[in-house]
């Protein structure tokens, strides 16, 4: 035997040593050295916190219970961390991004930044570890009373001792979490020299078990053939077992939620993660460390029932072989394996839960309660947040070490393993819903957790204090009021299963079939919108492309170390102070405002620049600061600022097409500038014949000399021929220019076309009989009518008809009238055998001051505006005149009129 | 890329796999009365898929790209050592 003091002696060296490493470590951490401590290694070692004294020592005791059963708790986190690509390494990244504390920040920041999700989490998390941590302290308190009884048959040592010492191992891990755990407030939590002490102490376990299979496979057991060949005697299953059922795949999915949900396993495979390239080594490495850790639990178990007396704890193998082989060395070093799991569990357990507890808990109360936080300075803060994680540290050991007292020697503990397990496997469906699915909404997490969080409780964490007796043990039996439909381990009947699976299946079906069903009825709020898109698409981000209120873990406190980083402590102070005086009056209602962070930014930016302010305050600010109000103004910012955009884009193809139809019109103002100019041209040509004419005859006539009263008669007729011309011309420029301007009242009404005709055709009658032209009329129908205008009509088809005459210099001239229906219209043909019209003039025939006959005599020539105001004029009656191809070689032109109903009919 | 492409493949591949082979049906067809080297074949069989799947994760890990992070922080540290 060894003596209980010299154990204690050797237990608290070694906790010595823990404390210098993380001392040294700490310092290392921060010099050039502290790159080992960053190395994939020290992460996969830390992770090995997993394998606690419930592992190091309850393994062997599960093999001789249980057969292979051990073998799911380690494989579960193996296919885990086989398969990081696509698990860990988003959770990962999604931590560092997100600057994730906690599996309770995690899942509130995720959904919505909710914290009473985190407090939720936060109060299974507890519930779930405190009873683990009573289980280490047991674990230790067993195992040296093992090794420091006479018999080997112990377990069974005094009970106050028992408590002294669990009192005292409480104690030293509460003051070396303390110690190093609550060092500073940093911004991404992590704590080197623990980490470090927990790698070490990884090493510690292994080799101490390894040494100890070692001696007993090939010490005491004869090779591993020779223990599996006793196998069958000694009652381990080990061929053909039968054990792969529901409760073989239940564990696996239980170890493999455990590795992920464990507040310890989160706090050192996310939190504590330097770098997320770490996960490449701890991939196949921890999966490798597992291995190792379990290669000699079988043979430790066979051995153990084969050679130790019956009755023997087989928990305790691990101590026991080497007691009982009077290897007192090798038992002291198992001791301080068992030693090393179990502080390694407590340590990173306490530092996750404190964090939990100060961070969703104590911080939220404490901003709230004006005592306590508003001590004035910004210091307060920070120390209220050490001091809050102390205190949690404390309370949580606490409550470990009173679950240990109360239960101590009622067995209940030794199944907390896998109730524990179970306990945190809730947090699973949420975390993949934060991870994978986009619309999974808080409420259905809320409502997911919380109802799996009681089926739990209700069938499973209760009946485990059924050996407490009373009430528990009698609704265990018979269920609650003697409803048996409700009895815990059977809920609604299912009998006839194992208790762990049917808590597990009742559990995860209700969480995860809640959280589907109410995240389908329910819909997100904006915060959890953003919150979603930054968890399911972490990889299509890249870092520093968030806004400011995407942030999840910062709080005022963050605020000030940034501003006392920069600014100093009293010009920090001031800002706050002078803040808190003006704005809130209190630090109670302290909530850092949008305002407030811009004008803080401002402070910074005077120091360190506008874009490193920027920066480091878009570290710290928290979406907790910015309420939900101001994300949505925020978001609707954004949508005005598309809508905005998309306005502008509307408008820009507006002023495209304006500037397009400008281009047009400028083009049409210059063609018509072009033809006014033309026209003026034109005109002072045409004006110009007759004057010049006037002048030069009347220039002549001033003269009375030379001229005879005969020529004087012929030139003042002459004269007053130029004269009448110019006023027709002047009267036809004035006429077309009010057709064009459309400044006369037009009225348009059923006019007899044929009337119309015949009255023109006799107007022309003595032009043409004069010129010797035969006027013949064609085809005329009965008295069509048409809407038009009779005396301008008639205007039109005298200036037809006589165009027919003046132009025709055939040997036998005609000019031959027709008039016809086609379909509504009234067509109405001039067709002479005159020269007609050459191709290259029919276009330009409508034009003002053209004519189709230059070459004819010069008296009969026209002012040259008669087609053109021929033209208008039809076009006012909503007719068209043109020039067609007739039947003769002479030209043909063609007037097309509206025919509406005789006004007869329409009376 | 199609090589980055054939290591996602398998990172999803292979889990899925060990997942399969450590569950009943296929873990049954193991858990029989025959012994190799001295091991029961049920025993020896969960070593080797732990092996196996530690071995296979080393090799596909080389397969699959680094995260931008390091980099950037090997460069750092490089900068800020005299």
């Amino acid at each position: 035997m060894i003596s209980a003091n010299l154990v204690i002696l050797i237990a608290v060296g070694y906790v010595v040593l823990l404390f210098a490493l993380a001392y040294f470590s700490e310092r290392w951490a921060e010099g050039d050295r502290g790159h080992f401590l960053r190395s994939p290694l020290v992460y996969t070692l830390a992770i090995s916190v997993y394998c606690t004294s419930w592992t190091f020592y309850g393994a062997v005791g599960s093999a001789a219970r249980s057969g292979l059963e051990f073998f799911a708790i380690y494989l579960g986190p193996t296919l885990v961390f086989v398969g990081w690509w696509f698990g860990l390494r988003k959770l990962v990244r999604i931590g560092r991004n997100q600057r994730i504390t906690s599996v309770a920040d995690l899942i509130s920041s995720r959904f919505g930044k909710s914290n009473r999700l985190a407090v939720l989490v936060t109060l299974i998390a507890v519930i779930g570890t405190t009873p683990y941590i009573a289980l280490q302290l047991k674990a230790i308190t067993t195992s040296l009373s093992v090794i420091s009884s006479d018999s080997i048959l112990a377990g069974v040592g005094d009970r106050t001792d028992d408590n002294r010492l669990a009192l005292g191992v409480a104690a030293g891990m509460a003051l070396f979490t303390i110690l190093f755990g609550t060092r500073n407030v940093d911004a991404k939590e992590q704590h080197h020299g623990v980490v470090a002490a927990i790698a070490f102490e990884a090493i510690v376990k292994l080799v101490a078990l390894m040494a100890v299979g070692i001696f007993v496979v090939f010490g005491i057991g004869g090779g591993f053939s020779e223990i599996f060949s006793r196998a069958e005697s000694v009652g381990v299953n080990v061929y053909d077992n039968g054990g792969f059922g529901t409760r073989w795949v239940t564990i696996l999915v239980l170890s493999a939620a455990a590795i992920i949900c464990l507040p310890r396993q989160f706090q050192i495979t996310v939190v504590e993660n330097s770098d997320e390239n770490h996960l490449r080594t701890a991939s196949w490495l921890f999966p490798l460390y597992l291995l190792g850790m379990s290669v000699f639990t079988l043979p430790i178990a066979i051995v153990g029932l084969n050679l130790l007396p019956a009755g023997t704890d087989p928990d305790m193998f691990v101590l026991t072989l080497p007691l009982a082989h009077d290897q007192e060395l090798l038992a002291l070093f198992a001791f301080i394996g068992g030693f090393s799991s179990a502080t390694s569990m407590i340590i990173i357990a306490s530092i996750a839960l404190s964090i939990m507890v100060s961070n969703h808990i104590v911080m939220p109360i404490a901003l709230r309660t004006p005592w306590i936080a508003d001590s004035g300075d910004g210091q307060g803060v920070t120390n209220l947040l050490l001091n809050s994680r102390r205190v949690s540290i404390c309370a949580v050991l606490a409550l470990g070490f009173l679950y240990f007292w109360l239960t101590n020697g009622s067995g209940a503990l030794a199944r907390i393993g896998l109730i524990s397990f179970s306990g945190v496997a809730q947090f699973l469906p949420s975390i993949i819903a934060a991870l994978y699915w986009r619309d999974a909404t808080s409420k259905g997490a809320g409502v997911g957790l919380f109802v799996g969080f009681a089926v739990w409780a209700y069938t499973l964490f209760l009946p485990s204090f059924v050996e407490t007796g009373g009430i528990v043990a009698q609704w265990v039996e018979n269920g609650p009021y003697g409803i048996s439909f409700l009895r815990p381990e059977a809920l609604f009947g299912l009998e006839g299963i194992d208790p762990l699976v049917h808590s597990v299946f009742w559990s995860l079906l209700a969480n995860a079939g809640l959280l589907v069903l109410v995240s389908l009825s329910t819909s997100q709020s904006a915060l959890e919108r953003i919150q979603s898109t930054l968890f399911v698409d972490a990889f299509r981000r890249l870092p520093g492309t968030e806004t400011r209120f995407m942030r999840s873990s910062a709080a005022a406190n963050d605020l000030f170390f940034v501003a006392q980083r920069v600014l100093g402590a009293e010009r920090a102070t001031a800002i706050f102070d002078d803040y808190l005086k003006r704005e809130v009056g209190s630090r109670a209602q302290f909530e850092p405002t949008p305002d407030f962070i811009a004008h803080l930014e401002k402070e910074l930016a005077g120091s360190i620049g506008a874009a490193s302010a920027h920066v480091m305050l878009s570290q710290v600010v928290s979406g907790d600061n910015i309420s939900l109000q101001e994300v949505m103004q925020i978001a609707d910012e954004t949508q005005q600022v598309i809508e905005y955009s998309q306005q502008l884009e509307q408008k820009s193809e507006e002023l495209k097409q304006t500037a397009e139809k400008l281009q047009d019109a400028n083009e049409k103002l210059r063609e018509l500038d072009q033809e006014k100019d033309d026209f003026l041209s034109q005109v002072s040509h045409e004006v110009r014949t007759p004057m010049t004419s006037i002048r030069s005859f009347s220039e002549i006539l001033l003269d009375p000399e030379g001229v005879t009263s005969e020529q004087r008669a012929r030139f003042l007729s002459t004269i007053h021929t130029e004269s009448l011309r110019l006023t027709l011309l002047l009267d036809e420029i004035l006429d077309l220019s009010a057709l064009e301007r459309g400044e006369k009242t037009w009225v348009n009404e059923p006019v007899d076309v044929t009337k119309v005709l015949q009255r023109a055709a006799l107007v022309c009658d003595p032009l043409a009989k004069s010129s010797g032209i035969k006027m013949r009329s064609l085809a005329i129908a009965d008295a069509p009518f048409a809407d038009a205008n009779g005396d301008r009509l008639c205007q039109v088809f005298i200036n037809l008809i006589s165009n027919a005459i003046k132009y025709n210099d055939s040997q036998n001239p005609y000019v031959e009238l027709s008039m016809k229906r086609v379909g509504k219209r009234l067509q109405i043909e001039f067709q002479d055998n005159g020269p007609g019209i050459a191709l290259k003039d029919r276009k330009r025939v409508f034009n003002k001051f053209s004519r189709g006959h230059r070459g004819v005599s010069n008296a009969q020539t026209g002012s040259g505006l008669g087609l053109a105001i021929s033209s208008q004029i039809v076009g006012h009656m909503n007719g068209k005149l043109d020039l067609v191809r007739g039947n003769g070689e002479g030209a043909c032109f063609r007037v097309t009129l509206n025919l509406v109903p005789s006004p007869e009919i329409s009376d | 890329m199609a090589g980055r492409k054939r290591s996602e493949g398998f990172a999803f591949f292979l889990p899925v796999v060990g997942a399969m082979l450590v569950m009943p049906p296929i873990v049954m067809l193991f858990d029989v009365d025959v012994s190799v080297f001295g091991f029961p074949l049920i025993v020896a069989y969960m070593f080797f898929v732990w092996l196996f799947l530690v071995v296979a994760s080393c090799v596909l890990t080389r397969g699959l790209p680094r995260a931008e992070t390091e980099v950037k922080k090997a460069d750092t540290h490089a900068e800020t050592k005299p």
